[in-house]
């Protein structure tokens, strides 16, 4: 067993989403700006981009103007720490510049929906010594490994219990919500006839002959018939049927791994990609041997498990018995440690003692000033009548500030939010620690701030405000003319 | 725990269509009963009794409805309830501003479609994180410079404050503005604290004293300023949602007082205009308008576009000038 590490080269590479927010935590369009400032450093000679073209592969711009995304080169593993660290401490400080910050977590805990969810994607390539890429059976062989352990994976990084404000009621928010990472498939090779008609080429040509050309085959290994890349974990590469790899050399060939929610901290990011890292070794050793992986029936449920309780969940083991997640883990931490032996690797966070991150370092704090205005804006009640139980400050357009005594009032009633974070990099928001929620109420004339002990009278919709102007006019209609 | 959020929940549905549309009907109507025959209200009454139950029947069909209705009516009709409805006149105002909003739900196919991108979208489900305000509100406010006028034309400047401000939109609308006694709305915080051109920013003092002049009935035509900081085919793209937000001869004058000027322009390309465009145009008692100035721009060509805008104000809101004195034709 020892001996087989040694004609093995391992490479990790990762995709590390960010988001662009401003010094009170809230989500801003800036990506182009920090990027912006980082042409500007590139141009003005401030950073040396040989020496970080050898460690990043580039710093883009994803779909959303707020997100930034970060992509490491194939590294060795030694090299993960301090390529992440180097680029989160450069790209924080560009944000400083700007008066900017970046979040490092996975779910906006109060702009999340519709905003973007940000993941790592972890690519993982382990190529034999004399050959240049990963061959076909490495790839099925690693898939397949990773995805036997994905419910535990899942359990143990799941990192993002709140969305929109309030607790979401699953330990990965992000992965209950996405809407593009689809659960694989068991990875196989399948033998296919070759055709004329290239394969990214199918996709477009919807309606067509295909002539194939007899006696060539084609060898794929397929984890999704269709050929979709955004699942949580795909083999990539031209041995793949994924059709955007399909002109790729064959050094691109890989795992990746996209369901794991971001870590707060890049020392959490590095356990990962070392578990990770096992788990693919793993693989290799149980193909040496000739062990095959099993597909698990109760996979799916599990999955679904670990994404709604996290560490919490309740597996369900091959005999219909249900086992605790966080003993899943430690077993799996316990199947992959003499692999990481072999490397020299030790995990040095609470991870490998089965504890995940959101438990060490807590869930944030959500604490709302009127419970009762809170559940009436859940509820969509966002016009309110309320008597005020004191004389009060009323804020016109104008910023004037007008005495308003203790009575009735009506108008739209919108909360305020204070966010509280550490951080353990600097301008880098790790992790939210409190959410705080106060209400203010906007009349045609100004702003009133909302007290806790304020009384709701009536709390209606907004189409039920609209009955009711349209009532009043009935009613007037009845009992006299408009003039 | 909250109920699960369906996203792919759309509220435009077929049912939801067809009830829009027959309130839209109901409302038409309800402006002819009351423009023709002033002195029975008995047939009135008949038709706003079946707009209410019309829009109790709506209410039933979902909370994101009617978050879907408060987007497209203006806030200051749902605050001001019945007090803005004292005679007839301003009951026909308040029907049209209905019926300009249900127009704009029936042709939101496309419109929505652009509600949807996501720095705007709102999230149709949950009120409370769609529309809020960071700590430290109150110290924000009021967070504009406002220039009072007399003209009926309004130039916002929404994005005039750094970091990422539209470059010259504050100067120039400050110009026009001092040219032409037209009002002006200039933005003080940096859109990274506030947009004012977001539904987001729909709370914001910039929107609401905007809000507020037109309800005064103050302003009749909004002219929202911005830069786009990348090179353009045109010195000014003009966004006006496809049409929707102004009516075609004041457009037509728009451009052709733009080519009088020499200042190249292009419609609806790619700039079809942002939250301010879309919310507080009102057919026909507010029209607005978006220009998106090339940030490549060269002060000649400044020149060439305020004295375009200037003539533009002016020609709509039928002013001519005599010797540097303005007086209504």
């Amino acid at each position: 067993m020892e001996g087989f590490i040694e004609n093995l080269k391992i490479r990790v590479g990762i995709e590390n989403e960010l988001l662009t927010v401003n010094n009170k935590g809230f989500i801003v369009p800036a990506a182009d700006l920090i990027i912006k400032e980082i042409i500007d450093d590139i141009v003005n000679k401030r950073i040396d981009i040989g020496f970080l073209k050898r460690f990043i592969y580039g710093i883009q711009w994803e779909p959303h103007p707020a997100q930034l995304e970060v992509v490491t080169q194939p590294l060795n593993f030694l090299l993960v720490e301090k390529t992440m660290k180097l680029i989160r401490t450069y790209l924080g400080e560009v944000a400083s510049r700007r008066k900017l910050m970046i979040y490092a977590g996975s779910v906006h805990p109060i702009q999340s929906n519709p905003f973007p969810i940000n993941g790592t994607h972890i690519s993982i390539s382990v190529v034999p010594k004399r050959r240049k890429s990963m061959p076909r059976k490495f790839l099925v062989y690693v898939h397949n490994n990773v995805r036997r352990y994905l419910p535990e994976l899942i359990a143990l990084t799941a990192n993002s219990p709140v969305m929109s404000g309030e607790y979401s009621g699953y330990a990965s928010t992000r992965l209950h919500y996405s809407r593009v990472l689809r659960p694989s498939r068991y990875a196989i090779i399948r033998r296919s006839k070759a055709t004329i008609i290239p394969r990214e080429k199918r996709a477009i040509l919807k309606y067509a002959f295909i002539f194939t050309r007899d006696k060539r085959y084609e060898h794929k290994v397929v984890a999704d018939r269709v050929g979709i890349r955004l699942l949580d974990i795909t083999p990539r590469g031209p041995y793949t049927n994924i059709i955007e790899d399909y002109g790729s050399g064959p050094e691109s060939s890989r795992v990746e791994i996209r369901f794991i929610d971001n870590p707060s901290t890049v020392d959490y990011l590095v356990d990962v990609t070392h578990i990770l890292m096992g788990i693919a070794l793993e693989a290799i050793d149980l193909l040496r041997r000739k062990q095959k992986i099993v597909e698990s029936k109760s996979l799916e449920e599990n999955r679904l498990r670990a994404i709604k309780d996290g560490i919490n969940a309740d597996f369900i083991t091959e005999n219909g018995d249900t086992v605790s997640a966080r003993k899943c883990v430690l077993e799996m931490i316990e199947n992959i440690r003499p692999y990481l032996d072999m490397l020299g690797v030790k995990l040095q966070t609470s991870l490998r003692s089965g504890v995940p991150e959101i438990e060490k370092l807590g869930k944030p704090k959500i604490s709302s000033e009127h419970e009762i205005i809170h559940r009436y804006l859940r509820q969509g009640k966002v016009f309110l009548r309320v008597k005020l139980n004191s004389s009060r400050a009323l804020i016109t357009f104008s910023g004037n500030r007008d005495s308003l005594k203790a009575k009735t009032v009506f108008g739209f009633v919108f909360p305020q939010y204070k966010l509280e974070w550490t951080s353990f990099e600097k301008n880098i928001i790790s992790t939210f620690t409190r959410i705080h929620i106060s209400y203010w109420m906007l009349t045609n004339h100004g702003y009133i701030r909302i007290h806790p002990d304020d009384i709701v009278i009536s709390a209606i919709t907004p189409i039920g405000a609209l009955t009711k102007i349209f009532s009043s006019v009935y009613k007037g209609l009845l009992e006299r003319n408009f003039s | 725990m909250p109920r699960q959020d369906n996203r792919h929940s759309f509220p435009l549905n077929w049912r939801l269509l067809r009830h829009i549309l027959a309130l839209y009907r109901d409302i038409n109507l309800a402006l002819q009963e009351i423009n023709t025959n002033a002195t029975s209200n008995s047939n009135a009454a008949s038709i706003f009794k079946k707009i209410i139950n019309r829009l109790k029947a709506i209410n039933t069909l979902g909370d994101n409805v009617s978050w879907y209705f408060f987007l497209h009516i203006q806030l200051s009709l749902y605050l001001s309830g019945n007090s803005i409805i004292r005679n007839s006149r301003q009951l026909k105002r308040f029907l049209v501003s209905v019926r300009n909003a249900l127009e704009k739900m029936i042709v939101s196919k496309g419109t929505i479609r652009l509600l949807r991108r996501k720095d705007v979208f709102v999230n149709l489900r949950n009120p409370t994180v769609s529309i809020f305000v960071p700590e430290g509100f109150e110290d924000l406010i009021p967070g504009y410079r406002y220039i009072p006028g007399t003209l009926p034309v309004i130039l916002t400047a929404p994005h005039a404050s750094p970091p990422q401000s539209d470059i010259n939109t504050g100067k120039l609308a400050l110009v026009i503005a001092k040219r032409t006694s037209a009002y002006a709305l200039i933005s003080n915080l940096p859109r990274f604290i506030a947009d004012p051109n977001r539904v987001l920013g729909r709370v914001w003092p910039f929107r609401r004293i905007l809000e507020q002049l037109i309800a005064k009935r103050k302003i009749k035509l909004i002219i929202d300023l911005h830069t786009s900081s990348s090179t353009r085919e045109h010195l000014v793209e003009i966004g006006t949602w496809y049409g929707f937000s102004i009516p075609k001869k004041y457009l037509d004058m728009l451009m052709q007082i733009f080519d009088s000027n020499d200042v190249t322009y292009g419609t609806n390309s790619r700039f079809v205009g942002g939250d301010i465009t879309f919310y507080h145009s009102n057919i026909p008692l507010v029209s607005t308008v978006q220009l998106e100035i090339s940030g490549e721009a060269t002060r000649r060509d400044l020149r060439r576009i305020i004295r375009a805008l200037v003539k533009f104000i002016k020609k709509f809101s039928g002013v001519k000038s005599y010797g540097g004195l303005h007086r209504k034709s």
